[in-house]
């Protein structure tokens, strides 16, 4: 009976030092506003953590909580699956909730195009577009396509010429952007070019020159861009973007293939989310990207500032997935 | 050596839907169209093939004389008992426990969840003990995971646990 | 001399009393959140995230490093006292450290487990300051075709050394194939027998079916084994510390089992999984006492365990060298270099120098640290074989559910973990391995794409399998595991034969 007494208080022991740790996030946000906020925000990243979206929300759960833009604690939980679909369901189960915030980005509306999802961002509260990447296109450095027009003269040549690789499933993100920009290039056939999705390694992959292009986010590779051991053949901004290496990365436009391609990502709350908390929010974001604190963030991360209030950002959504779903159409997607 | 053999045709039965079910997947969009169902007929066509094999192997292996299946059917027999009933107890506890789990909290579902286990395993005698285990269980995990890890398992009516 | 320089260098920042401090810190909650069942290292250093704003840049690498190692410690730790890993890692330290624990040998399981852990992270960490840049670039040969072919390898050694019936470990491999195909095909987008179940979309977690096949399978087994009288609390306890001959037995396997770690940990996703068995399955091959093995013999959990903590450093060389994530935990840490506004990738090591080399150090002093706060934690812990088994097992079982819930968030896995826990039960009596079925659950996903990836890069064709010198070095061992087992047999009754 005593070592059990003993293992008892280990366990306890064990538990208050956890607690103390635990204790250290929560400061600052114990006193909850007299009506909404009312408790803890569950915010979520539909994604494992390290990603761009995990990180997205880490960085907004931060500075709103710096500036004190929210007095409540926003503890940022990870909800990965099926490329953030699996949480999108979970979400359908919270109807008209009003704490959860999370992150979502092109992909809500591709996996609802592409029938991975029955769900798309009509099944949420789109709350604000905050910032924007962009699709970058990268080889090895010594790779035989130099300009990105040469890749785009080889696929019409033959599409099965290029062997285009990506970290997100077929028809989702990373292989779309590329088709979107082969489309414009003239390129036919877009349903013959080769796509490989991999986990998440498919820089090494590249490196290895078992692939022979990378279509990924810039802010993913500029590591080994800066390094020079990978090219970044062009990106899809429609003006150069960051500093360094970063700047001197051409747009497909100056490339001379007109198209633009953005990387979104916007806040959104679960279905029929209470007017109170939409408007709340509303604000709350208005407010927190003018603050310097989310500036400093953008610029490290190298992020565009794209913000959009709610009813303009619907719009928006309504714009991209009509474009989205034209090229789905071209590939037979749909 | 029944029991084996009931546990491979089970298995073996799970090669078949499986091998159905590969047959009703959707054809591919995009690329090569039966790509999706390349490796799940691979699996399917070896599972059926090693299973069958086996079957017949220990088909082959039954005993043919009368005190060898007396002992064989002894044997089987032995596989059900006291201990195989209390794992039925134990799946429908946790079938209770999954369905009380969102709806009356962690805290609560747990301490019935584990003071049915408790009395599955020692007997209803010492319920005040066990039922004293399961509180003490339940709230340092909820404590611990909520406050320390920040996984949020679901509360109470109460609010607060 | 550059890089002993640099280390060095690394040594004094590091070693400062706050950073030791922080290790320390890290090592003890690491090794808590790393014994509950589902939660290893990556949600250890996810936990801590929000703590490194607070913290600058090196202190925050180095208690996630504390974390990181000591939750791999707490794997182990579960593993050999109630039969739970946390992570895929851990899986091997259950084959032979729980039947060392259940036949009376836990104080030299936990002892034998730290000190293999010890030799393999410290021996890894000197490999990793001086040839993380020239690894990182051999491990880019490593292409799908490669993959492949190194996951098949791994499992076919695992289906082929098991006991008894060699076709009950194929199909036991198959069916964990088989629910590894569950949830949406990378490569088309098809969702594949998720039978319309939101839930199954995104793949069965393979932690789940771990937690399921060892844990939850173990407290239905117990049923039987308390009323047999054949569970029996351990009443008292000895030294944590091994004898001289399990030293004489270990010390080679540990040796060997270290730098295989490291390499196959090199490989962003193929970790400390393939790693420990990997290692596991050679301890068996080379080992005189390959009977005792899966009873509690020594060198099958020194092997692993060295191999696993190898892994855990080796993984760290693609997110350092390259910038890209090997693993979960990785992909964490990543994201913390990434807040603290660092650029991961072949720059980090010129640019970012203290940071790097002040890591490289914080890992070789956690290591010493987790291995000094370990045994007397261990002491500690080992007393968890004095709760009496019934009330024991309703306790790990109670855990089990809240593990599957902290991975899944929902309560669809409670009955998943239902099926699994009562299939792999079953499995278990009619004399079925369950090792080649949550192996083949772990990597089987990883193998059927990266079959396919080399399929579609080849232009249709299997010429991938031939395709360079790796490959076929692979084929050879895979062919080798195979043939192993008849060759020994035939060349043993040989060898009766003669005397």
């Amino acid at each position: 009976m005593k070592k059990r007494c003993a293992l008892l208080a280990t366990c306890m022991l064990a538990a208050m030092s956890l607690f103390a740790a635990g204790a250290n996030e929560r400061t600052g946000g114990a006193k909850a506003a007299p009506k909404y906020p009312n408790g803890n925000f569950d915010f979520v990243a539909p994604a494992g953590a390290g990603g761009g979206w995990d990180l997205t929300i880490r960085t907004v759960a931060k500075v709103l909580g710096d500036t004190k833009l929210v007095n409540a604690s926003m503890p940022v939980r990870n909800a990965p699956g099926a490329g953030g679909a699996v949480h999108l369901g979970t979400l359908q189960t919270k109807k008209g909730d009003d704490k959860t915030i999370t992150v979502y980005s092109p992909p809500i509306i591709f996996f609802n195009l592409n029938g991975t999802s029955p769900y798309g961002w009509r099944n949420t509260t789109p709350l604000a577009r905050l910032i924007a990447d962009y699709a970058a296109f990268v080889v090895r450095a010594d790779s035989p396509y130099q300009t990105i027009n040469d890749v785009m003269d080889a696929l019409k040549k033959n599409p099965k010429a290029v062997k285009i690789g990506g970290t997100s499933a077929a028809g989702s993100m990373d292989h779309v952007q590329f088709l979107i920009v082969a489309d414009s290039a003239g390129v036919k056939n877009l349903d013959k070019i080769d796509y490989v999705a991999f986990d998440d390694d498919g820089a090494t992959q590249v490196m290895g020159g078992h692939i022979d292009l990378f279509s990924t986010s810039l802010a993913d590779v500029m590591g080994l861009v800066q390094s020079g051991d990978l090219k970044c053949l062009a990106q899809t901004a429609d003006h150069r973007v960051g500093e360094g290496a970063q700047h001197d990365i051409p747009t497909c436009k100056e490339e001379g293939i007109d198209v633009t391609f953005q990387n979104w990502r916007g806040l959104f709350g679960s279905p029929d989310m209470p007017d109170y908390a939409v408007a709340y929010w509303r604000d709350t974001l208005k407010k927190m990207v003018q603050t310097q604190e989310w500036k400093d963030m953008e610029k490290q991360y190298g992020w565009d500032d794209v913000y959009l209030d709610k009813p303009e950002f619907e719009q928006f959504l309504v714009e991209t997935e009509n474009s989205y779903k034209d090229i789905l159409t071209k590939i037979g997607m749909i | 050596m029944y029991f084996s053999l009931i546990v491979t045709a089970i298995v073996t039965l799970v090669g078949v839907c499986y091998t159905i079910a590969t047959f009703l997947l959707p054809a591919a969009k995009i690329g090569n169209p039966i790509a999706p169902k390349v490796f799940p007929m691979i699996l399917s066509v070896s599972l059926l093939v090693i299973g069958i094999s086996l079957l017949v192997s220990e088909i082959q292996k039954f005993p043919r004389d009368k005190e060898g299946k007396a002992n064989a059917m002894a044997e089987f027999r032995n596989q059900f008992g006291k201990a195989e009933f209390s794992i039925v107890l134990t799946a429908l506890n946790s079938i209770v426990y999954a369905l009380l789990f969102n709806r009356i909290g962690y805290v609560f579902s747990t301490i019935i969840f584990l003071e049915a286990q408790l009395m599955v395993f020692r007997g209803w005698k010492t319920w005040r003990n066990s039922l004293l285990i399961a509180v003490v269980f339940a709230v340092v995990v909820y404590l611990l995971f909520d406050y320390g890890l920040g996984i949020f398992l679901p509360a109470s009516f109460l609010g607060f646990i | 001399m550059g890089s002993l320089h640099m280390l060095m260098h690394g040594f004094t920042i590091a070693g400062q009393p706050i950073n030791i401090l922080w290790v320390t810190i890290g090592g003890v909650l690491g090794t808590i959140i790393g014994m509950l069942p589902g939660l290893g290292p990556a949600t250890g250093v996810a936990v801590l995230l929000p703590l490194t704003f607070t913290m600058g840049p090196v202190a925050a690498l180095i208690t996630m490093c504390g974390v990181y190692y000591g939750a791999m410690y707490g794997g182990s730790r579960a593993s050999i006292l109630i039969n739970t890993p946390g992570d895929g890692a851990a899986i091997a330290a259950t084959f032979d450290g729980y039947p060392m624990a259940m036949n009376g040998g836990a104080e030299r399981a936990l002892a034998i487990s730290a000190i293999a852990s010890f030799i393999g992270g410290t021996i890894s960490t000197v490999l990793i300051a001086f040839t993380a840049i020239p690894v990182s670039r051999f491990a880019l040969k490593f292409g799908p075709g490669e993959y492949f072919l190194l996951y098949v390898f791994a499992l076919v050694a695992t289906a082929a050394m098991t006991e008894g019936s060699m076709r009950k470990g194929f199909l036991s491999m198959i069916i964990g194939l088989m629910i590894a195909t569950i949830g949406i095909d990378m490569q088309s987008g098809v969702s594949r027998f998720t039978f319309g179940i939101l839930e199954l979309q995104g793949g069965i977690d393979f932690l789940i079916v771990i937690i399921a096949v060892f844990a939850f399978g173990e407290v239905l087994k117990s049923f039987r084994s308390i009323r047999d009288g054949k569970k029996q609390m351990q009443t008292h306890f000895g030294r944590i510390w091994i004898t001289r001959e399990d030293w004489r037995r270990s010390w080679k396997h540990i040796l060997r089992s270290t730098p295989l770690g490291f390499f196959v940990g090199v490989l962003p996703g193929a970790g400390g999984t393939i790693a420990s068995l990997m290692a596991y399955n050679t301890a068996k091959q080379f080992s005189p006492y390959k009977d005792e093995f899966g009873n509690g013999a020594i060198e099958g959990l020194a092997a692993p365990e060295a191999a696993n903590n190898a892994a855990s450093v080796g993984a760290l060389i693609p997110m350092l060298a390259l910038g890209v994530p090997g693993s979960g935990t990785t992909a964490v840490m990543m994201g913390a270099l990434l807040m603290l506004g660092l650029q991961p990738g072949p720059k980090l090591f010129q640019n970012q120098g203290d940071i790097v080399w002040g890591l490289i150090a914080s890992m070789f002093i956690g290591n010493i640290i987790l291995a000094i706060i370990n045994l007397p934690l261990a002491g500690i812990l080992v007393r968890v074989l004095a709760v009496p088994p019934r009330i024991l097992y309703p306790v790990v079982l109670g855990l089990t559910f809240i593990g599957t819930y902290a991975i899944a968030n929902s309560v669809a896995s409670f009955y998943l973990l239902l099926v699994f826990g009562i299939a792999g039960y079953f499995l278990v009596k009619a004399d079925y391995p369950t090792s080649p079925l949550v192996l083949a659950v772990i990597v089987g996903n990883s193998m059927e794409q990266s079959f396919r990836r080399a399929f579609t890069l080849s232009n249709g064709s299997c010429k991938f399998l031939v395709g360079s010198p790796l490959c076929i070095v692979l084929i050879l061992l895979t062919i080798g595991s195979v043939l192993l087992p008849y060759v020994q047999k035939a060349m043993s009754a040989r060898n009766k034969a003669k005397a």
